[in-house]
């Protein structure tokens, strides 16, 4: 009869019947900032009895197969790409959580930027060039802010070098009304014309509803790569939030955390 | 529109189009265990469900119990905003229709009536009333403190009552004093308020007599934006801070040697329904969370904390009642109403 009742337990153990209508939430990813100049350690924490996170470095979403978070990783190579997931305890696995490392590329001696909006204003004139950022926290110091039409950046590197592409790191936060922005369109100073040429565009097109708050970086890529000291950078700020949103019509956000460039 | 309204806006459609599906999920298998340590307890969604179309809840603000054993809710529902069930759910009554704000609610036992004290958002007003909804006296803001221009920067979300009927008032959503005032309503005196010291409040969302050490009582103090609790003697002279990081909690509630709070959301995923609700013992340590993260302390300071199961979206209040049984009643949450946390022994 004992054997009976301890089999039926544990074909149907109470715990796991139920907990599999609730899912987990997913783990935390902690780190400083997701920008580096040599290496960058990384933690990942989910703090709850009989269960795992998974991890991938390889952009292919976490299972079970996947290994099992241990130890801090060490992260050395650009834009490598941590993706994590909890299993266990009989609940739903959580939702993927994923965060790319940015690595510091040539030296920028100087930054020149549009006013952010004054509610918004980072943490002073080289907020975009401080390696601090990927917090996806409005309030975070690291974010500049702006709602106006169009952000002009003028960016100074410590030496003429050979220059392929110009990174950019955006929040996107579609519920708070931050958008990416629709387009970044660079130019280049020709020391040798002392005069700006193209260098590189990139086009954003607005896609289907984003939920929650997101770090997204855009990299533009040169035409031909170029060698210069000077960049002189548009960016086009989303004008009107879309029509699925509740404020449609109304001027988006847009926040820029840093720029990079290779 | 603007933003700051579009914000809770959107968060509400969002809420809607997600909340009945769970629930129902939910529904189906009760017996889910949540928290940690002596504070264990099982999660029963369907305590407080009631025929939405005769008995409405927007957002279910907070309860509390009166002498009677009833669990009473306040909702921002006109049609009833205020709900009375018994401990099994049942719905026993409903009344008040004229507190479309209507955030706080905190009941005192004077001279053997039990009274209830609403806070209410829109009308800038704390509103007395006997427990059937009798009104006996209604505060506005207080001209003679001198920090105010007008009604509406005085936005107040919580009540407490000291035992000879003094009322302090939490003004967490206008400028976050802490206003006390006699009995009848009249100001004596105010204190926190925003500003970078420790004595300052930042979204001062709740308050509560806390009086577990009988012969030293002190008033304890949200600082939502903080993820805190701060610690004041009865007339408001600051005494410490109890860091809560990561956790964005709603007021403090007192019973026997514990602190109970709902947290609205956790710090780092906020906007995406991941609130808990956290348990503090007589030390005022944390020693348990209902669907979120195991407490730990790396010496004496507790490391972040945060939602680990979706089983709540934005917990506003708890309320403990006389068996130890814990009510939740949340914010924005697809209109859902109260659940109910039986303790597992």
């Amino acid at each position: 009869m004992v054997k009976l009742i301890c089999s039926v337990i544990l074909l149907f153990p109470c715990g796991l019947f139920a907990q599999d209508s609730l899912q987990l939430t997913p783990p935390i990813i902690k780190y400083h900032s997701i920008f580096f100049s040599k290496k960058i350690r990384v933690e990942l924490a989910f703090a709850y009895p009989n269960t795992a996170i998974h991890y991938t470095l390889n952009q292919e979403a976490p299972t079970i197969a996947d290994p099992v978070y241990k130890k801090p990783i060490w992260i050395r190579n650009n834009l490598t790409n941590i993706k994590a997931k909890v299993f266990g305890n009989g609940y739903v696995a959580s939702e993927i959580t994923t965060a790319t490392f940015i690595q510091a590329g040539k030296k920028i001696e100087s930054i020149v930027q549009t006013p952010p909006n004054p509610k918004y204003v980072g943490s002073g004139s080289n907020t975009l060039i401080d390696l601090k950022g990927g917090n996806t926290a409005i309030g975070a110091s690291t974010w500049l802010g702006y709602n106006c039409d169009t952000v002009t950046l003028q960016l100074t590197l410590a030496k003429p070098q050979l220059i392929s592409e110009l990174l950019f790191n955006f929040l996107q936060n579609e519920n708070a009304w931050i958008f990416l922005p629709e387009e970044i369109s660079i130019q280049w100073y020709n020391q040798q014309l002392n005069a700006y040429q193209f260098f590189g565009k990139e086009s954003i097109e607005s896609k289907a509803q984003v939920n929650g708050a997101n770090c997204n970086f855009k990299m533009v890529n040169a035409m031909n790569k170029v060698i210069t000291n000077k960049f002189l950078i548009n960016i086009v700020v989303k004008k009107t939030i879309p029509d699925w949103h509740p404020a449609k019509g109304s001027h988006a956000w847009m926040f820029i955390d840093e720029i990079k460039v290779y | 529109m603007n933003r700051k309204s579009f914000l809770l806006q959107s968060s509400i459609i969002a809420a809607g189009i997600t909340g009945f599906p769970s629930l129902l999920a939910a529904a189906k298998k009760p017996d889910i265990i949540f928290g940690h340590n002596q504070k264990r307890y099982r999660l029963d969604t369907q305590w407080g469900k009631l025929d939405f179309n005769r008995y409405p809840v927007k957002d279910c603000h907070e309860m509390v119990q009166d002498k009677l054993g009833r669990i009473i809710l306040l909702t921002n529902e006109t049609k009833n905003n205020i709900i009375i069930y018994d401990k099994k759910g049942k719905l026993v009554t409903t009344w008040g229709s004229e507190y479309p704000g209507a955030h706080g609610l905190t009941l005192f036992n004077e001279n053997g009536q039990d009274c209830l004290f609403i806070a209410d958002n829109n009308r800038h007003q704390v509103i007395k009333t006997t427990i059937d909804g009798k009104v006996l006296l209604t505060i506005d803001y207080p001209k003679e403190a001198g920090i105010y221009n007008n009604a509406s920067e005085f936005v107040p979300t919580e009540t407490c009552i000291a035992p000879n009927g003094d009322i302090c008032i939490a003004d967490g959503y206008g400028k976050d004093y802490i206003i006390h005032f006699n009995y009848k309503g009249e100001y004596i005196q105010h204190w926190g308020g925003r500003g970078s010291e420790p004595k300052h409040l930042k979204n001062a969302h709740g308050i509560c007599y806390d009086d577990r050490d009988k012969n030293n009582p002190l008033l304890i103090v949200t600082s939502r934006e903080e993820n805190a609790f701060k610690r004041y003697t009865l007339d408001g002279q600051y005494i410490d801070t109890i860091a809560l990081p990561g956790a964005w909690v709603c007021r403090p509630v007192i019973k026997g040697d514990y602190l109970y709070a709902a947290v609205l959301q956790s710090q780092h995923r906020q906007g995406q329904e991941s609130g808990f609700v956290t348990i503090l013992d007589k030390d005022n340590k944390v020693i348990s969370n209902l669907a979120g993260s195991t407490p730990t302390y790396q010496g004496q300071v507790l490391t972040d904390m945060y939602q680990t199961v979706k089983a709540f979206k934005y917990p506003h209040d708890v309320c403990i009642d006389d068996e130890e049984n814990v009510y939740v009643a949340q914010w924005n949450a697809g209109h859902v109403y109260p659940y109910k946390l039986i303790p597992v022994l």
